[in-house]
């Protein structure tokens, strides 16, 4: 009975785990793209220099970015490390997950009347992973120079 | 103060290097944003619990260098680096550093 009741609950989760996740991917993406699409003018590039407008001083903008897997994605991905390959669904989160931060350099940027983003660097951090491994989850730190470009450079 | 994490600061030139600045901070989970974060976990998604401590750390360190930066008598800070590390489960490191310079504009 014991056993039954927890296979109930592990089933139980990895079902919310599936249905809510894979929703709130979809949302995800959707809500990237019109993002990306309205802060497309926002030049980007990880160059060490900029020639950017004399009369606008540069500005470090940041983020920092900690993103969760489901916990079917996670069952998933356990199952594919018994066996060796990609981990598919940790992959699909990793890329999703950079392109949220670097939307949001690039809207923080945009707030501050800047238009490029210059010697941008995204990192994985490490922030201290769970003991027992229950959660499957990622961090990132994102930074780079905001600049104003040149009116010969737009 | 100017703070970039590129080499030059453009419409600027460096008069005077000051050296290494840096700042960092350790912090730990607590439970409750542990518990918050793992209930979250289960469909996946931002873990907003885990940005904010982020946040906070990077402001932190980043203050911390900054102060330093001013003490030296600087009036920018270029190369800006961030990095961290786990010091034990559940805590981890953020560490900023960069260099501090006097600028001038050019021309």
């Amino acid at each position: 009975m014991e056993a039954l009741l927890g296979l109930l609950s592990v089933g139980s989760l990895l079902f919310v785990g599936w249905y809510w996740g894979a929703r709130r991917r979809a949302q995800h993406r959707e809500s990237l793209t019109l993002r990306e699409r309205e802060l497309q003018h926002v030049r980007v590039s990880n160059s060490k220099h900029y020639r950017g407008a004399p009369t606008h001083a540069p500005q470090l903008v940041s983020v920092e970015l900690v993103w969760g897997i489901d916990r079917f994605q996670a069952f998933l991905a356990a199952l594919v490390n018994l066996f060796g390959g990609e981990l598919e669904s940790v992959s699909e989160v990793l890329a999703r997950a950079r392109r949220e931060a670097l939307v949001r350099l690039k809207a923080q940027a945009h707030a501050a009347g800047y238009d490029a983003l210059a010697n941008l660097r995204l990192e994985t951090a490490d922030i201290g992973n769970d003991p027992q491994q229950r959660d499957l989850k990622v961090a990132l730190l994102g930074i780079a120079t905001a600049y104003r470009q040149l009116p010969s450079d737009r | 103060m100017i703070v970039v994490n590129t080499e030059s600061v453009a419409g600027y030139r460096i008069q005077k290097v000051l050296g290494l600045v840096q700042g960092n901070t350790v912090r730990a989970k607590n439970f409750g944003r542990d518990f918050l974060a793992g209930l979250k976990n289960i469909v996946g998604g931002e873990l907003s619990e885990y940005t904010e401590l982020l946040t906070e750390s990077r402001q932190q360190a980043t203050q911390r260098m900054l102060d330093e930066a001013v003490r030296l008598g600087a009036n920018a800070v270029i190369n800006v680096r961030y990095s961290t590390s786990a010091v034990t489960a559940g805590a981890a490191e953020l560490y900023a550093y960069g260099t501090a310079v006097q600028i001038v504009p050019e021309g």
